[in-house]
């Protein structure tokens, strides 16, 4: 049995229930004269007027809308079928409809309206479709309800941006910088929910910053998965809810050991920056408590608080989706161990994520470098253990 | 011989050259009780941008005579073998390109007439780094012929440009306006010392990299400076252009060439950022359809993309020079890399930084290295210095 953990779709009564709440102001589809879904309208998105957000549209060639299978459901599971997989995670198709900046009470009512589309799928087709729920963190207390109200309905996971925009810049923020959601956290911990981070497509990225923007300089810049990750660990969340499970859907897999080694070796040691001038060399600040200069928050804010190496957090709270294609992958499978990845093929995109989806299956069966086993427990096995499925 | 080629200084007449119209508002320099350069008021200093963390003067290594005593730095160098030096400013606390352009202009050839009476009286001991305001392209172009002609051996910039839109600054390599200065640079055969000023403007300001230890994240705004001089195109235009990268250690540079050399002319695959395209960068790729490569680029394709014509590593052997940690393990690695006609012995002397910790200790480290060529090290010491600044 093959489960593909991140695919995208659209129910075409995904904004039903919002619009019957909130006639003139939820999100509507545009279908063309074949039912094909090409389009949606949206007038309350702040997140993609902010002025230096660079926002995919809805008709980014990326997004795969030429697949019926965004909102036609048989045309789906026929594609599935060609795939060889037997059942996959259904992530919204995010693009131009969903952030956190849209008003708490609009988002709210998007976010139930676009589960109960997904329940109904969920229902028709329990043993292949699986649903991830949407949650407007904009609402914590209503994520709570919304939470609790998926994991009662046999949701298997809930789904949260990576990028958490605000309202001040187009840069975006990390989910961790939030303490606000510690309260959402404790509560997906006791439910045992896994929680899948993905890419919103609202345009909030620290690639915005000038810098970056000229001559090719967007290659210093961080990545937003990455700076996220690193914030869940960093920040001590994981400590508060060692419990917690997260899917790092959709960022590649190759820099997972560098990224792991690199932090584990700044655990204690403090690196170098020469040209900073500042009287104590270290710009992290777990060694040094008092470091007052080159920051512009108090050191209880600035400084790392996990309690433990971060590579323990990479092997006891994280998981990633694969990209069968990346020449890493096995040596990754090796560092981490196999139990943290899960087959994908983002479904059904065209971006670098969902290139490969229709030789997916192949190309991890025919890796040489990972083991039979392996490949048993990235197709299967790991996402039964991890979403408790049957 | 050993050639430092890293040092700084605060002359203490370094801003009494400015006209008398500049009375009001030139730096004055504060001596504490025992003469030792104690702080700095500069009352014509632009106004703060938000964001920015400055550190403040006089900066570190104050509390050495040799910061403002020529006689005592000079003993200092000679108690450790040193034999001449190359004068940077004491930047901290007062110098920057927000500061009024014809103020700037004044206080930087203030600093240079100081330095010049230096260089005059230590010939043997002393080399010139002139001060250039890049605020004015124009005079600043003055200024580097005056200081070709009274003999100093380079000019000194910061490694970035800061603006007042932003607390982040910018990259040299996109402020176009300097390209005729680049070009006289190039025509004087006039080395450009790259070294950080500390007003505080810089890429880990963003707020990103200001909790729980993001700054680890955040890029070194020094080397996208530095890797912007060619992404730019400038070191096409400009060939024979030499810059002296100080103060920065070596271990960035493998990796950092490596990478881009990686990347010149390949596709890179993002899978965050979900453009259609998977190789959103990259040359020789046709870039016609700007809808699907519009998502990530809030500048216009010609802007956005590097322009450099050979790879990185190209211009890190042909353009790239940088002053040496001798306490830093990669040290022979990046020797090993890049060739040690690449790098030049420094202490950054009076500093106390990571960068100066050393300084009464690298002429040994250097020495007692042994995973670098003898012939290397004579390299390193002088004879590199001696070939780039042209000294006898």
């Amino acid at each position: 049995m093959i489960i593909d953990c991140d695919s995208h779709i659209m129910p075409r009564n995904a904004f039903a229930h919002a619009a019957a709440k909130f006639p003139s102001r939820a999100p509507v589809l545009q279908f063309d004269d074949t039912n094909l879904f090409v389009d949606l309208t949206f007038s309350e998105n702040p997140a993609v007027e902010m002025p230096g957000a660079t926002p995919l549209p809805v008709k980014h060639g990326s997004h795969g809308l030429s697949y019926r299978g965004n909102s036609d459901l048989d045309a789906r599971l026929a594609d599935y079928d060609r795939m060889g997989v037997d059942a996959h995670f259904a992530l919204p198709q995010l693009t131009g409809w969903w952030n956190y900046l849209i008003k708490p009470d609009l988002a709210v009512a998007i976010a139930h309206s676009w589960n109960l589309a997904l329940l109904d799928m969920m229902r028709q087709h329990p043993s292949q479709v699986l649903g991830v729920a949407l949650l407007p963190l904009q609402d914590v207390e209503a994520s709570i309800r919304e939470a609790r109200w998926a994991k009662a309905e046999g949701f298997p996971a809930v789904l949260m941006d990576y990028v958490y925009p605000v309202a001040e810049h187009p840069y975006g923020t990390t989910l961790a910088s939030h303490p606000e959601l510690w309260p959402l956290f404790a509560t997906i911990e006791e439910l045992g929910l896994p929680i899948f981070l993905h890419a919103v497509q609202h345009g909030h990225r620290v690639l915005n910053v000038p810098r970056f923007t000229a001559h090719g300089l967007d290659l210093c810049a961080p990545s937003d998965s990455q700076l996220n990750l690193v914030s869940l660990i960093t920040s001590g969340l994981l400590d508060d809810f060692p419990q917690l499970k997260m899917i790092h859907a959709e960022t590649g897999t190759a820099y997972i050991k560098s990224l792991a080694q690199l932090m584990d070796a700044r655990f204690e040691h403090v690196p170098i920056r020469f040209d900073e001038e500042g009287f104590t060399s270290g710009s992290r600040r777990r060694a040094n408590a008092t470091f007052q200069e080159l920051r512009e928050v108090p050191p209880t804010i600035m400084r790392e608080k996990n309690k433990q190496y971060p590579s323990h957090y990479f092997r006891n709270n994280f998981y990633w989706t694969i990209e069968t294609e990346e020449a890493e992958l096995a040596d990754v499978v090796q560092f981490l161990g196999a139990e943290r990845f899960l087959f994908a093929t983002d479904y059904p995109h065209n971006d670098p994520g969902g290139r490969m989806k229709f030789q997916d299956v192949e190309l991890l069966r025919d890796n040489p470098r990972i083991t039979d086993t392996d490949k048993e427990a990235i197709r299967t096995t790991n996402a039964q253990a991890l979403f408790s499925l049957g | 011989m050993i050639i430092d080629c890293d040092t700084h200084f605060m002359p203490l007449d370094a801003f009494d050259h400015l006209p008398e119209r500049f009375a009001s508002l030139r730096p004055i320099i504060k001596l504490d009780e025992n003469g030792a350069y104690a702080d700095l008021d500069f009352p014509g200093a632009p106004p703060a941008v938000p964001g920015t963390t400055p550190l403040p003067a006089p900066g570190t290594g104050w509390q050495y005579r040799g910061m403002i005593d020529a006689e005592a730095r000079i003993k200092d160098c000679a108690d450790v073998g040193i034999d001449r030096a190359c004068l940077l400013p004491q930047f901290s606390g007062w110098w920057s390109y927000l500061i009024e352009p014809e103020l700037a202009k004044a206080i930087a050839h203030s600093w240079n007439v100081a330095t010049l009476s230096l260089i005059k009286r230590y010939p043997a001991q002393v080399c010139g780094i002139a001060l250039i305001a890049l605020q004015d392209v124009g005079t600043a172009i003055e200024e580097m012929g005056w200081a070709k002609d009274n003999g100093f051996r380079g000019v000194a910039l910061d490694k970035v440009f800061p603006v007042r839109d932003h607390p982040f600054s910018e990259c040299l390599g996109g402020q176009y306006q300097l390209k005729p200065f680049f070009r006289a640079a190039e025509n004087l055969d006039m080395p450009i010392f790259l070294h950080a000023v500390q007003h505080g403007h810089r890429a880990s300001n963003a707020a990103i990299f200001q909790r729980e230890g993001l700054d680890f994240f955040a890029p070194n705004e020094g080397q996208m400076s530095l890797v912007s001089l060619f992404t730019s195109g400038l070191l096409d235009q400009f060939p024979r252009l030499k810059f002296v990268y100080t103060e920065a250690g070596t271990e960035f540079i493998k990796p950092l060439v490596e990478q881009l050399d990686s990347t010149f002319g390949k596709a890179i695959v993002d899978y965050d950022n979900e453009d259609a395209t998977p190789f959103f960068r990259g040359r020789g790729i046709d870039h016609t359809d700007e809808k699907l490569n519009r998502a990530k680029a809030l500048q216009p394709l010609d802007i956005y993309l590097e322009k450099n014509r050979k790879p990185a590593s190209h211009y890190f052997r042909n353009n790239f020079f940088f002053t040496i940690e001798t306490e830093e393990p990669a040290l022979p690695d990046a020797i090993d890399f890049l060739g040690a006609d690449r790098f030049l012995f420094a202490t950054d002397y009076p500093h106390d930084d990571p960068g100066g910790a050393m300084k009464f200790r690298d002429v040994k480290l250097l020495t007692a290295n042994k995973r670098i060529a003898d012939r290397d090290k004579d390299r390193l010491r002088h004879e590199n210095a001696r070939e780039l600044l042209r000294l006898g």
